[in-house]
């Protein structure tokens, strides 16, 4: 090991952005790592903890305005080492795509939108290579080829919009391994596609790294993914390296209690949060009979008739009273558009369905969207006591007290705007929202998935904590078998707008039936 | 979101100088609806054509009328029609952009394609065929530059009502029981709020030089009554032999449209609401 040489090293490296007002805000505090030539290094944190910033900082693509105010960052250029973070822009772009390249989170807004994905990877080789014309376009195609793309001779003449989110992903990395790269940096490039895709694209990242003896830093939030692939692993929170060490002793036994929380929140897969019920008899809550919902796709040609896509296919399922019920799925595989058909957002709707309740209530995934930015807090928790007219003023001012404390936000944030609430805060907020009125069912869209793994955590724990106290009964859409298996009662797979397997959580997780089941458990990293 | 720190301090300065400039203009008509230093009327024969001097600091015109008055009076009547103008295109232009945009379908085409219509001509032209067909004044040139004013705003309104429709607090606001008015004028209206801001900025500048422009053609403001745009017209005549009668009109009008210009480019950027 000692003989390795280290391909690239922050020594000290502290990042600042210029703020408001004259100080600069630092966002990382003397970082220092390195990674070998021919390792994999994963760097694993929570949104913010400045992982993504310290690797753009050395590739120079720091944007913003900010830059390096202290530390260097060596690089081992063929035979001498040179200093990144002293490099000019010119010298930095031959350095960049040559020798170090990049993949992106979301492969949609890294590709060039308006020319073919074969033009954007012969690009590279034109500029960075004095590989004559005829030859650069079969060098493509083998290249996507190699990136486990079928077709390519198509696909070549292709522009992103066309492709899946998987292939673009591959398409991306064709682009970043097409000039052999000794250092691939991929900044969490499978967080945004669904679980099976994941696999295949990590799988991927793995063959190029033996084949090619590409060093690989993977950035990622998920631990899971970084175990998969890596084998020694920088732990960062809020821009300070907390731990680094060998990937198997790390997870094994951490040292640091920052790295044990990560870990316990990520890994937590044995740990449910509640017990398993069985209650399949009485009286049925929720009664969904052949239930199909559509959407309507625009008219290929001006006077042609809209046509209707069938979305969810002919579901039938029955939830009984203080269940909490999961269904998951890849996205696109209707169960979204179930769950806002049945809160009636939807209205190209056929079949039966039976509620009994008034209006369910939602909790959406994106905590972002579901506040309205221009008004407090307050103001939104009060808004269905307002609509309903339940009580007096000061009656509702002190419901929405009691509501806040509950769902575990102080008194003080009743004047705050969503705008100054981080993620976590804001989901408690939509949370309190939906169960203001106390209806009983609540249909949870997706209420973790944008969340960081530790905050996710404590969302759980508020949900459980509130279905117990007020009897409530939950549909729980996740495409995360994680969080299915710890939270839920039973679950439902659906695949292509169709439930192909339903059961008791641990049945599922257990003995699954479906192929497609099998396949999401296998995927799981 | 962290800016260049440079592009912080010009922006705070255009918008300081902006304000300082709106506020002094503001200040200058307010004195003006009470006292002038002159009769803005007050025709002398003696006076005729003076130029700028201690007793006229902006001289006199070609009735001998000090202009100096008459610009502090004037500026009033052009604000008073720009405001009322803007007004009026900013109440209806929100009240169809925000059905429009909300409910989209059959009436939002055929108010869409009306209102293409209605840009497609110039807005000075529109403005004379309104006026010939209810005649000139005061009172009319409000209607007719408020109707022109509509669709501009209407257009904003609903382009930002589509997108908020969209969002999951519209869709939440739904599942609690929120009528359509509610959602509409209770919970989307406020996000629109830093673009109507500056629209409003920007058509204040128009009507400002729409009304000088009709007035101008002698359709707005009648004599012997002060506007800036009738002013700048008389001053025309008399450019030869009393050149300084246009500095002081023309100068009011420059002032203000740069002062509310540098306003609403700073609330433009999504400095004002939200946060």
């Amino acid at each position: 090991m000692e003989s390795k040489k280290h391909l690239l090293e922050l020594c000290d490296v502290s990042i600042g952005f210029p703020e408001k007002g004259k100080e600069k805000s630092i966002v990382t505090r003397g970082v220092s790592f390195y990674v070998e030539e021919g390792e994999a290094l994963g760097i694993v944190g929570e949104s913010g903890s400045g992982k993504s910033v310290s690797m753009l900082a050395a590739v120079g693509l720091l944007g913003n305005g900010g830059r390096i105010v202290n530390g260097t960052i060596r690089f081992w250029r063929g035979e001498e080492v040179i200093k990144l973070n002293a490099l000019g822009e010119k010298e930095l772009n031959e350095v960049r795509g040559d020798e170090i390249s990049m993949i992106f989170q979301e492969p949609m807004t890294s590709l060039n939108p308006v020319l073919p994905v074969g033009a954007q990877v012969e690009e590279m080789l034109r500029l960075h290579s004095d590989c004559p014309k005829e030859e650069r376009k079969s060098r493509v195609l083998s290249m996507f080829l190699e990136a486990g793309l079928t077709d390519v001779e198509a696909l070549y003449e292709k522009y992103p919009h066309q492709l899946s989110g998987g292939m673009r992903q591959r398409v991306m990395i064709a682009m970043a391994m097409i000039l052999r790269p000794k250092l691939l940096i991929a900044d969490e490039p499978t967080t945004a596609l669904d679980v099976t895709v994941q696999a295949k694209i990590l799988a991927l990242l793995k063959k190029f790294q033996t084949e090619y003896k590409t060093t690989i830093i993977l950035i990622s939030h998920d631990l899971g993914v970084i175990r998969n692939v890596c084998s020694r692993a920088v732990v960062m929170c809020e821009g300070e390296v907390v731990e680094q060490g060998e990937v198997e002793t790390l997870f094994e036994c951490p040292k640091e209690e920052y790295t044990k929380r990560l870990l316990a929140a990520a890994l937590g897969k044995g740990s449910e949060l509640k017990k398993e019920q069985n209650i399949t008899q009485g009286e049925a809550v929720v009664r969904v009979e052949n239930f199909s919902v559509f959407y309507e796709e625009k008219a290929a040609a001006l006077f042609r008739a809209k046509t209707k896509k069938e979305v969810v296919k002919q579901v039938s399922f029955e939830l009984y009273a203080g269940e909490i019920v999961g269904i998951v799925g890849e996205s696109g595989c209707g169960k979204s558009t179930l769950a806002k058909a049945l809160a009636g957002l939807n209205s190209l709707v056929a079949g039966n369905f039976y509620i009994d309740c008034k209006q369910p209530q939602m909790v959406f995934q994106d905590p972002y969207g579901s506040l309205n930015p221009a008004k407090t807090i307050g103001w939104l928790l009060t808004e269905p006591l307002r609509l309903h007219h339940v009580g007096t003023k000061e009656q509702q001012r002190d419901a929405v007290y009691a509501m806040l404390e509950k769902v575990g936000l102080s008194r003080e944030y009743y004047d705050r705007y969503p705008g100054t609430l981080s993620g976590g805060q804001r989901q408690r907020v939509a949370i309190a929202m939906a169960i203001m009125l106390k209806r009983s069912f609540i249909l949870l869209d997706e209420p973790v998935s944008a969340l960081d793994v530790t905050v996710q955590e404590q969302i759980l724990v508020l949900l459980v904590k509130l279905q117990k106290e007020f009897g409530l009964t939950y549909l729980f859409i996740s495409h995360d078998m994680n969080v299915i298996h710890r939270i839920c009662d039973r679950v439902f797979v659906m695949y292509h707008g169709e439930i192909v397997e339903s059961g008791v959580t641990h049945r599922v997780f257990e003995k699954p039936e479906h192929p497609y089941t099998r396949e999401l458990l296998g995927a799981r990293v | 979101m962290k800016k260049k720190r440079g592009q912080e301090n010009t922006k705070n300065w255009s918008l300081i100088l902006g304000i300082v400039l709106v506020s002094a203009v503001l200040f200058f008509v307010l004195i003006g609806l009470f006292w002038t230093p002159y009769e803005p009327t007050a025709i002398s024969v003696a006076l005729k054509n003076k130029p700028p001097s201690l007793s006229h600091p902006f001289g006199t015109d070609y009735m001998g009328r000090d202009i100096l008055s008459r610009v502090m009076q004037g500026a009033g009547t052009t604000f008073l029609i720009s405001i009322v103008t803007v007004a009026i295109g900013l109440i209806f232009g929100t009240f169809i952009g925000a059905f429009t945009g909300y409910y989209g379908g059959v009436v939002d085409e055929i108010l869409m394609r009306l209102n293409d219509t209605l840009t497609s001509f110039p807005s000075i032209l529109l403005a004379l065929v309104f006026v010939s067909v209810i005649g000139s004044g005061k009172y009319n040139i409000i209607i007719a530059l408020g109707v022109i004013f509509v669709p501009s705003f209407a257009r904003v309104v609903r382009s930002e009502y589509i997108v908020q429709k969209e969002l999951d607090y519209v869709r939440n606001a739904k599942l609690l029981g929120a009528s359509d008015l509610r959602i509409m004028f209770v919970h989307i209206l406020p996000n629109t709020v830093p673009i109507l801001l500056s629209s409003t900025t920007i058509g204040l500048n128009n009507a400002i030089l729409a009304e000088a422009g009709m007035s101008y053609l002698s359709l707005g403001v009648q004599p012997p009554d002060p506007s800036l745009g009738r002013m700048l017209s008389e001053a025309q005549s008399s450019s030869l032999n009393a050149p300084w009668s246009a500095l002081a009109p023309g100068l009011m009008i420059v002032f203000t449209v740069l002062g509310f210009s540098m306003i609403s480019e700073n609330i433009g950027r999504g400095d004002v609401g939200g946060k």
